[in-house]
């Protein structure tokens, strides 16, 4: 905690911590002094001289005109916001700042949230004075998702300090000078950003607006919003989904101070379009009729018990999923059990269970200490383990770059570079699995050892032995379950160096995939995949999960043998086309629930109500079909403890979840399940390179995949070589390069001089037309 | 950048010359001035857009930084200016002394207005603040040449001479 | 009173010659003041400065032994000594003489005090149109390394200094020293926040010291003499010499090395020969970002204590006057076209509140004010007082005086005007920028 100190505003005493500026202090107060430049997240800039106020060091001092923003706060300061001198001066600033605005609120989509017009408001500047021309500009387009109109700009430089400064983007700036000032890119084209749609949260005016949102534009006020957690990553960002009529129309950050506080990546900005898209599932059908929800709930119910009589109880499985709720899984859980069968499985192979199912017990075990978004900003020394963080949870990689920008290191091990890397102070480039060896070398370094410019080793651990505030980052996405375990024994043995505890950060395949790893049964999908391909399984029930996700677009060939396949999901997925019976639920937006982040944090979200045939979320249906199945009696009692393996305090927290509170870090009893090795039984086996599946921002993420405009910003579909890899193998760039034995895709081969050598990488692309594409570019 | 027009390569020594000029400060962004000034002056005395990308390139700092200096400062062209930049100082002392019947006298003579280029491409007119020789207002320069108590009669002699000079009076930035 | 030759012992300011190079400089005593400084410790070097009660010559005349106690002196990473020989303030050419006549007296000022603080290097920032002298110095620097009286151990002592010159891109925010490091560091030049000041993070965020040529120009003077003689220098109270400068309505305009304290009228009347066509109607005393004075005020003896008893400032000490002629109304539109044209664009009041100001001033000078003009430049001329830098208040020197003092004028416009509030016919193109509009 910081240091309290008293100070007088408005003749109001206050306590405020001591040092934070006065803004801050007064904003926090729940009062307003007019400001632009100033932002929580972007700290003070005194540009836009609107937060003036008179501000006296102490009782007997002379009170003196101070930007609030750039003075910080200490005992006995005495500040007077509306001090007729500051009121004044205000209300000329904003006078100077409409000088040029183009007064075009009618046309302009910042109407109704403008933030320009509120203070202007707020300091009474109603009469324009000025008789001469307004200057102009000329817009730039700035690619699919931003939408630029130079001529409302104010100058506040907010834009280029969050772009560059806060996001450490290098395309995007201010250019010219004196009254001539231009925000943009040196040439028009696609912000390269990752974070670029924050621009039209943190202009202050109608400068950069939501491209997406225009094109089926409401008038703000005329949106309903509701409070839920994106679906597209693990961090679990807190979002507010706008709709109106029956459509979803945008979605904006919600601040949430245990999560993301203002900002959003474009993923989960722009990636909410599955809940208009014309795939979505409208209608229940069972052997390819459309039915009624009651009649199909009745026969898929009936047919599972038939199932269930006929071969056994074991012979249904229920499938669920990393992005459905706990709720929805539980639903499953019980639905599973009532059948007599009590076979669930989670994941596509084993390799994944035990890396996500591991890192998930490690995280919720509280044996290590897992950071929030604000303390991986906090963090001075930061090494990245596999996967690329920008891609995989964008969010994550946005808080790590407040580290970086305070000058912290950054280190990275992967098999490809990534964003993120342009950044690392040192990067290694390791053949897929060798992360963990990498990982356990560092762990084993002597204290004392120094830097050595040509040892990757040495560099990181001396610079993990140096800090104050060490974290350690780690991808499960990459079916690694040596490298979960390399990295919590590294955070474990670092801790050793000095007083100080090593942070742990995970970061998982999807928004709950923590949440379904504390799940208490959970079989492994190697054994149930046998038990289908040998018979034993007649039939499946899939909660939203589409099988072909994680094997490139290819449908696993045993799903024909099944007798009976049900899938209950809101689009139609090639899972979906292949079920007998289809049960369609709502969006992820829709729908209500608690996910599961990568901290362990239990978070309750709410849904939109559009007007629509289909009203049940997952887990509704899931219940009703236990009710059409009668089988109630089967799984009274079951209580979420049977189901979740989590400590009775937590369960009681969870109880109390509400939507939009801070949520509640889940922990598990207090034994980690064993570590596993990684499954040697490799699918690149055939194969003299290792299979790297690489995750990209825009496009790989099933849900967000499907927007049009994440299309637009998906990099193009090709297989990637090392140049002496693709030497060696006589290949040259843009050679056909036919992987379909290996894992079912071929495409244009792209030397890539950031991959590691022994690696070939193939893209994880989910909803695009691949094949086509693919096609299209040979 | 590809649809660009290239106004003219870059030499490699030159490349490398600029380069290692930053590596003599703790920063190489130190450099960046310098680095551009030089560009200017290999291409004619304006930086094209490649050259934008070229200094970011050389000095290690991104595009829209280098830009963002480049339309900051005085002496930074982003359009194509005249062999011979002449600008004329019209701050207070310049002004009493009578720089703006000067100027018009230059308009008229030179056929163009303050920020235009002539169309042979021999002149570029701007304004400039103080040169600092304020005691013989008013002045201005032409290319590297300071000209004190400047009159109009005296304008026109001094076309006459630069009119018929072939010595190109590129802006050359810094020539150490 | 008569001319002091101390900066310009070397050479004349009325008629100079070639410039003095190193031969003929230390012939003249030359280097003595280093060679002084160097039997000094630091600490007894920075005391000297101390009480020679030297201020700065670059128009805010901050003591400098003030501004050189800031740099923590048992820092130990680099720090930076800077020369801003950003002269633009119009009414000032007192740089450009310095070191187009004397290159070795400013690098042995800036070897002393890079001593008296421990520097090792140093950078002459000079504005591009001063690429001449900027030669000069280069030429001038590497004498002095031939010599070692630059570089390394120099002249035996264990004492490294390296310099070197720095060709500016030009705006005149640069002179403010915050902004002219930006641009050092090749950066846009918008000022910094203080704090933290320079002396603590500066060029490069490292301590860095930032004074005008003229001030160091007198270090090896003081090094030489002593305090004691320096502080005799001046009449009345304020330490030293100064380059006075005349531009404007003289007959003989022009620049001369006179006492500090030496009287306005004086220097207008004797040195530089009265008034040119007519009586004066006022002066800016010291360089454009200073307030007028009016013709009974003009006995103020020129120093930086009593200029600014009479509510102006002594600034540079560059003297423009205006006479009874001049339009006031015309001619402070010319100045707020100055600051229109050289604002960094950083802060609001300046950026907008200027080019506002100077669209009014000078739609009033031309015939198409309007009577509530004066009420917004009332406004204005207060409003841009709390800006970020020093900028827009030098700004408002000028313009608050020319308002107050002259608002006959301003009014006498207004009443005769012809084109009733239209706009201004046009705006000035610029080949620096292109992305505006039509």
């Amino acid at each position: 905690m910081a240091d309290k100190v008293k100070i007088t505003i408005d003749g109001v005493v206050r306590e405020v911590d001591a040092g934070t500026n006065i803004l801050q202090a007064v904003l926090d107060e729940g009062q307003i002094i007019p400001h632009f430049c100033y932002h929580e997240a972007l700290g003070p800039a005194g540009a836009c001289r609107m937060c003036a106020c008179m501000i006296a060091p102490g009782p007997d001092k002379p009170a003196r005109l101070e930007m609030s923003c750039m003075v910080r706060a200490s005992e006995g300061m005495i500040v007077s916001v509306n001090d007729d001198y500051a009121l004044k001066f205000r209300k000329q600033v904003s006078e100077d700042l409409m000088l040029h605005h183009p007064h075009d609120c009618p046309v302009c989509d910042e109407g109704g949230e403008c933030m320009l017009q509120d203070m202007i408001v707020l300091t009474e500047q109603q009469h324009r004075r000025d008789r001469f021309p307004k200057r102009t500009w000329v817009n730039q387009d700035l690619g699919p998702f931003v939408y630029h109109e130079m001529n409302r700009c104010i100058q506040c430089y907010r834009c280029v300090r969050y772009y560059r400064d806060y996001a450490l983007g290098d395309d995007f700036g201010v250019f010219g000078s004196r009254d001539r000032l231009y925000f943009g890119r040196v040439e028009d084209g696609t912000l390269q950003s990752e974070f670029s749609g924050n621009l039209v949260d943190i202009c202050p005016t109608g400068v950069f607006t939501d491209k997406q949102f225009r094109t089926h534009y409401s008038r703000p006020w005329d949106l309903q919003t509701t409070r839920s957690v994106c679906p597209s990553c693990s961090v679990g960002c807190n979002v507010l989904p706008g709709y109106r009529n029956d459509t979803l129309r945008r979605i904006k950050p919600a601040e949430q101070p245990a999560v993301n506080r203002f900002f959003m990546c474009d993923r989960g900005r722009y990636g909410g379009e599955f809940v208009n898209h014309e795939t979505r599932l409208t209608e229940a059908r069972v052997e390819g009729s459309v039915t009624e929800l009651d009649v199909a709930l009745k026969s898929v119910a009936d047919r599972l018990k038939e199932i269930a009589r006929q071969h056994g109880p074991a012979s249904i499985v229920g499938f669920g999923s990393e992005r459905s709720s706990l709720e929805a899984n539980a639903a499953l859980q019980l639905l599973m059990k009532g059948l007599g069968s009590n076979r669930v499985c989670y994941f596509d192979n084993q390799d994944r269970r035990a890396a996500v199912r591991r890192a998930a017990s490690i995280t919720a075990s509280g044996e290590v200490s897992v950071p929030t978004l604000t303390e991986i900003e906090q963090a001075d020394f930061i090494m990245v383990l596999g996967g690329d963080l920008t891609a995989e949870a964008p969010m994550m990689d946005l808080a790590v770059r407040q580290s970086i920008a305070k000058g912290n290191p950054l280190f990275i091990c992967s098999p490809r570079a990534g964003e993120l890397d342009q950044f690392a102070r040192a990067s290694w480039r390791c053949v897929p699995g060798e992360e963990a060896t990498i990982a356990s070398f560092i762990g084993s370094v002597p204290a004392g050892t120094e830097a050595t410019e040509d040892n990757f080793v040495h560099t990181v651990a001396a610079a993990l032995q140096k800090a104050k505030k060490p974290l350690i980052i780690c991808s499960v996405l990459h079916d690694d379950p040596s490298l979960i375990e390399a990295a919590f024994s590294l955070a474990k043995a670092t801790t050793a160096y000095g007083s100080r505890t090593c942070s742990l950060a995970y970061f998982f395949p999807a928004v709950n995939s923590a949440g379904v790893a504390l799940v208490r049964n959970d079989e492994n999908p190697d054994s149930v995949m046998a038990d289908i391909e040998g018979g034993r399984v007649k039939a499946l029930v899939i909660c939203e999960r589409d099988l072909a996700a994680t094997t490139q677009g290819n449908l696993p060939p045993w799903l024909s043998q099944l007798e009976f396949v049900v899938t209950i999901d809101s689009i139609e997925t090639q899972t979906v086309q292949a079920s007998h019976a289809v049960l369609p639920c709502v969006s992820h937006y829709q729908s209500f629930g608690t996910l599961v982040n990568y901290e362990c944090r239990a978070q309750a979200y709410d849904g939109m109500h559009l007007p629509s045939h289909v009203n049940l979320a997952a887990s509704e249906v899931l219940t009703a079909l236990i009710q059409h199945a009668e089988i109630e009696d089967m799984i009274g009692g079951t209580d979420f403890q049977d189901i979740y393996d989590v400590t009775r305090e937590s369960n009681l927290h969870m109880d109390r979840l509400r939507v939009g509170d801070n949520g509640c870090v889940i922990r598990t009893s207090p034994k980690l399940p064993p570590p596993s090795r990684k499954n040697q039984k490799d699918n690149d086996a055939d194969l003299d390179l290792r299979l790297w599946h690489v995750y990209h921002t825009f496009g790989s993420e099933e849900l967000s995949s499907l927007s049009t405009a994440m299309k637009e910003r998906a990099p193009e579909f090709v297989i990637e070589m090392n140049p002496e890899d693709a030497e060696a193998k006589g290949l040259s760039d843009g050679a056909h390069y036919d992987l379909t034995n290996q894992c079912g895709i071929a495409a244009p081969l792209r030397i890539n001089d950031k991959l590691a050598k022994g690696t070939v990488a193939v893209p994880v692309f989910i909803n695009l037309k691949r094949t086509a594409d693919a096609e299209a570019l040979l | 950048m590809s649809d660009k027009i290239i106004t003219k390569m870059l030499p490699d020594e030159l490349r490398q010359e600029l380069s290692d000029h930053c590596t003599h400060y703790a920063n190489r962004r130190v450099g960046l001035i310098w680095v551009m000034q030089q560009l200017q002056a290999h291409y004619d005395g304006w930086l094209p857009d490649h050259a934008i990308y070229e200094a970011a390139d050389i000095v290690g700092v991104s595009a829209p930084e280098v830009e963002g200096v480049a339309t900051f400062f005085n002496w930074f062209f982003r359009q194509p200016v005249g062999k011979k930049i002449i600008v004329t100082c019209d701050s207070i002392s310049c002004y009493l002394g009578g720089c703006d019947n000067n100027l018009e006298h230059l308009e008229n003579k030179l056929g163009i207005r303050l920020g235009e280029t002539t169309p042979d491409g021999e002149y570029t007119l701007l304004p400039i603040v103080c040169l600092g020789n304020c005691d013989k207002a008013p002045c201005m320069m032409v290319g590297d040449d300071l000209h004190s108590n400047v009159t109009p009669e005296m304008l026109d002699s001094l076309f006459e001479k630069y009119n018929n000079s072939p010595v190109q009076n590129v802006l050359a930035g810094g020539t150490d | 009173m008569a001319e002091v030759k101390v900066l310009t012992k070397n050479f004349d300011l009325q008629n100079p010659g070639e410039p003095v190079f190193l031969e003929k400089y230390a012939s003249n005593g030359g280097y003595e003041g280093f060679r002084k400084a160097l039997k000094m410790t630091p600490a007894e070097a920075q005391q000297l400065v101390k009480d020679s009660n030297l201020r700065g010559r670059g128009g805010a005349g901050f003591p400098t032994g003030m501004k050189w106690s800031f740099v923590p002196m048992d820092f130990e990473g680099q720090k930076y000594l800077v020369c801003n020989c950003d002269e633009m303030e119009p009414g000032t050419f007192k740089d450009r003489a310095l070191i187009q006549n004397d290159p070795h007296q400013l690098i042995e000022g800036m070897l002393i005090s890079a001593y008296a603080m421990q520097m090792t290097k140093g950078f002459i920032f000079v504005r591009l149109e001063y690429r001449s002298g900027s030669a000069i110095l280069d030429k001038a620097i590497a004498e002095a390394e031939a010599k070692n009286l630059l570089g390394k151990n120099i002249l035996g002592s264990g004492f490294d200094f390296h310099l070197e010159t720095h060709l500016s891109a030009g705006r005149y925010i640069c002179g403010e020293e915050t902004a002219l490091l930006n641009a050092l560091e090749g950066k846009r030049a918008n000022p910094r926040s203080k704090p933290p000041f320079p002396q603590v993070r500066g060029f490069l965020g490292q301590p860095t010291i930032v004074n005008n040529v003229e001030t160091f120009s007198n270090m090896p003077h003081i090094f030489a003499n002593g305090a004691e003689w320096f502080n005799g220098l001046g009449l009345t109270g304020n330490a030293g010499t100064k380059i006075m400068g005349a531009s404007g309505r003289f007959k003989r305009p022009g620049l001369w090395e006179l006492p500090l304290g030496t009287s306005t009228r004086e220097i207008m009347e004797e040195y530089a020969g009265g008034p040119s066509r007519v009586a004066w109607k006022c002066i800016i005393p010291g360089g454009l970002s200073t307030p007028l004075l009016v013709p009974d005020q003009f006995d103020t003896p020129m120093d930086y204590d009593t200029v600014a008893k009479v509510g102006s400032r002594m600034g540079t000490a560059g003297i423009i006057a205006f006479d009874e002629q001049d339009c006031m109304v015309a001619a402070t539109a010319n100045i707020m076209k100055f600051y229109a044209r050289e604002s960094c664009g950083f802060c609001t009041p300046c950026r907008e509140g200027i080019p506002w100001i100077y669209q009014i001033v000078k739609a009033i000078a031309e015939g198409r004010g309007m009577p509530t003009d004066m009420e917004v430049l009332d406004d204005m001329s207060k409003h841009i007082l709390h800006t970020f830098c020093a900028f827009a208040p030098g700004a408002q020197g000028p313009l608050l005086s020319a308002i107050t003092i002259y608002r006959h004028e301003f009014d006498a416009k207004i009443d005769s005007n012809k084109l009733y509030g239209s706009a201004s016919p046009q705006e000035e193109k610029s080949p620096q920028f292109q992305k505006a509009g039509v």
